[in-house]
């Protein structure tokens, strides 16, 4: 039987048939770009878990508050200089491949956060941090949405074709009322696009991974708020690399980038799907809202949580 | 459960120090997190410390079990020490050689028992028992006390090697409590390592402490003084077992570079005592 | 010597302040008074006093601080 000699509502049925299982194959696709599962282990690495938030633009950030931190990057108001060579502080060996992206850009100019990011500085060093992520299964496999994304849009595609096969015979037999269908048309295009784009990149077990590592460095993130805290720059990177920059706010101290690391031209969003970040959408900070505790009950004896530790051992 | 099969290095996990020991982990060899933090801990933080746990080996302390008490231990400690260790994954866990309560009361911390015959007998029963609910036996660790306990009629050495002997648990020497022990009751700290079962010597924590009223307390918020370093090049001359070496500390954070430089001078002196033993 | 009664006294001593006052006043009465035998009522008038002051105390700041710390956790 031939489906374009159907008429009125049964072919509408035949089409949404046809547009509900080319949609529910997408969702089937998509569904197994997932990746669950236990977290396989922590990075020992904040760029990675910056990349993971936030893409490429967070790991930028993150990079350049270790550079200020360190002595390495002045802040002159919004703009960010390399220190002078003679008075520049030595180094740790072996710096990561984003750092000496950003000292290498530097060393000709004085720009904003905005401008390197829009410079793509860094871009490659964000390819590694992309792969190991795949692989550690908390990113989807880009491979797999591209795949996605040629079905969805074949399917797009073939969507517009039937119906537009379909207007063409009805105006041939002298019809006209292909209203609905082309109200359907619009949808089912719309839905196919929409599913071409990802919502999320970020897994399941990378949604784990995420919220297991703001758990452990819960505590941390409070000691913001002490003042003298002596939090080394490493150690802020991890704080804002695990929950953004917004934890700063918690804080009081006066910190040396503060004025230089925060967007003026784009929003301060780490949902960036399409740059690998994942896309549960933030404003400057964590994708997830770290109410969680470090820990919970404690025994009577001097142990516990919030830094109780073992208390010293005997009275 | 396994052991080190070299000399190791670590610190206590706080959440206060936690970006400083993400930071480090390329100085840290192993991390011990406090078993009652476990007991309540919203799953996201046992799902952060197992996959930590694959990064940086874990061993597992506990607080408030009260194992060396002529009283039984609560199974139900035990069995939610059981649940964290299976949470964490622990490579080893271990408890301290005090009572925590008695009666209905809760003291609020470790306390040194009698030392006597039938604290050591209790406390080989109640180790046992928690072995059986856990799965394994727990290193056991000798306390620190202001009082000398009441009723004893063992010296600290003749206390801990009975302990030894009754149980198959091995020890876990804080130096810090040994050397505050032998300050605050008159006896010779190296003489008690010199005599302690070398082959039983497992791990070994250090701390600092403060003095109050004329004695020391290890209350781990000060840095780890001098003759503890020495203490621990004297376990090394005596122990040749591979050791794990844990810093305690729990409070007055000082800078992170300063406990891993403290972490350092831990690593020299087991190294020196090592040499000479050579 | 030890056991359970014997512990029980010692976490009491350790606790409680008015207890601890009567027990330092009279250690061998009070001793008497929950049942410990005369070797156990000895040992304990023999007790480190400066030990059981200091001790107490530093149970009772790290009860506190448990309390605290339990007080906060969610």
């Amino acid at each position: 039987m031939n489906p374009f000699d159907l008429h009125g509502p049964s072919f509408l049925l035949f089409y949404w048939v046809v547009v509900g299982a080319g949609l529910l194959v997408l969702a089937w696709l998509r569904a197994r770009t997932d990746v669950t599962g236990a977290p396989t282990r922590v990075s020992p690495d904040p760029y990675l878990l910056a990349y993971l938030r936030g893409g490429h633009p967070e790991v930028v950030r993150v990079a350049l508050l270790v550079l200020i931190e360190d002595g390495i990057v002045l802040v002159r108001g919004r703009d960010l200089v390399l220190a002078p060579d003679p008075g520049r502080p030595d180094r740790r060996s072996g710096r990561p491949a984003i750092e000496g992206a950003l000292v290498a850009f530097l060393r000709t100019r004085q720009t904003t956060l905005d401008q390197i990011v829009d410079a793509g500085v860094g871009l490659d060093a964000c390819v590694a941090y992309q792969s190991e992520l795949e692989e550690l299964g908390y990113l989807s496999r880009r491979a797999q949405l591209d795949f996605i994304r040629s079905i969805a849009i074949a399917l797009a595609v073939l969507f517009v074709a039937i119906a537009g096969i379909k207007i063409f015979v009805a105006i041939n037999r002298g019809r006209s009322n292909f209203g609905f269908l082309v109200i359907s048309t619009f949808i089912a295009f719309a839905l196919a696009i929409k599913a071409s784009v990802p919502s999320k990149t970020i897994t399941t077990r990378g949604e784990q991974g995420l919220k297991g590592t703001e758990a452990l460095l819960a505590g941390a993130k409070d000691r913001l708020k002490v003042a003298g805290a002596a939090l080394s720059g490493q150690e802020l990177a991890w704080i804002a690399a695990t929950y953004g920059f917004s934890v700063f706010n918690l804080s009081s101290l006066n910190f040396a980038f503060w004025p230089a690391l925060f967007f003026a031209t784009r929003p301060n969003f780490e949902s960036l799907g399409t740059q690998g970040g994942p896309s549960s959408a933030s404003v400057f900070g964590s994708s997830c809202g770290s109410s969680v505790s470090s820990c919970g009950g404690g025994s009577s004896c001097g142990g516990g949580c919030g830094g109780g530790g073992c208390g010293g051992c005997g009275g | 459960m396994s052991g080190a099969e070299k000399d190791r290095f670590g610190l206590g996990w706080r959440p206060e120090l936690a970006a400083g020991i993400m930071a480090n982990l390329d100085r840290i060899d192993v991390v011990e997190v406090i078993a009652e933090d476990c007991f309540e801990a919203p799953p996201a933080l046992l799902t952060g410390l197992r996959a930590l746990g694959r990064q940086c080996p874990i061993v597992l302390h506990g607080v408030g079990l009260g194992a060396a008490s002529t009283s039984p231990i609560d199974a139900k400690r035990a069995e939610a020490i059981a649940r964290a260790i299976d949470a964490v994954a622990p490579e080893s866990w271990s408890e301290h050689l005090a009572f925590v309560r008695a009666g209905e009361i809760e003291i609020g911390h470790l306390a040194a028992p009698p030392r006597a015959p039938a604290t050591v007998d209790g406390a080989a029963r109640n180790l046992a028992a928690a072995a059986r609910i856990t799965g394994a036996a727990p290193l056991v660790e000798n306390v620190a006390t202001l009082i000398d306990p009441p009723g004893s009629t063992f010296d600290e050495l003749g206390w801990l090697t009975a302990i030894l002997d009754a149980t198959p648990c091995d020890l876990l020497l804080d130096l810090h409590n040994l050397h505050a022990n032998a300050i605050n009751f008159g006896f010779d700290a190296g003489a008690v390592i010199a005599r302690l079962p070398a082959d039983r010597i497992r791990a070994i924590h250090v701390a600092g402490g403060s003095r109050v009223g004329g004695r020391i307390l290890d209350d781990h918020l000060h840095d780890v003084p001098d003759p503890v370093f020495d203490l621990l090049a004297a376990v090394a001359q005596h122990a040749t077992r591979p050791m794990t070496v844990i810093l305690e500390r729990d409070g007055s954070y000082p800078a992170m570079h300063v406990l891993l430089d403290e972490i350092d001078r831990a690593r020299a002196a087991l190294a020196r005592g090592r040499r000479v033993r050579a | 010597m030890s056991r359970p009664a014997f512990e029980a006294f010692l976490a009491r001593l350790y606790v409680d302040a008015d207890f601890r006052a009567a027990f330092l006043a009279d250690p061998i009465g009070v001793a008497r008074a929950q049942a410990l035998d005369e070797t156990e009522g000895a040992a304990l008038a023999a007790i480190d006093r400066q030990g059981l002051l200091l001790a107490a105390d530093s149970f009772a700041h790290k009860r506190a601080a448990g309390a605290k710390r339990r007080r906060r956790a969610p």
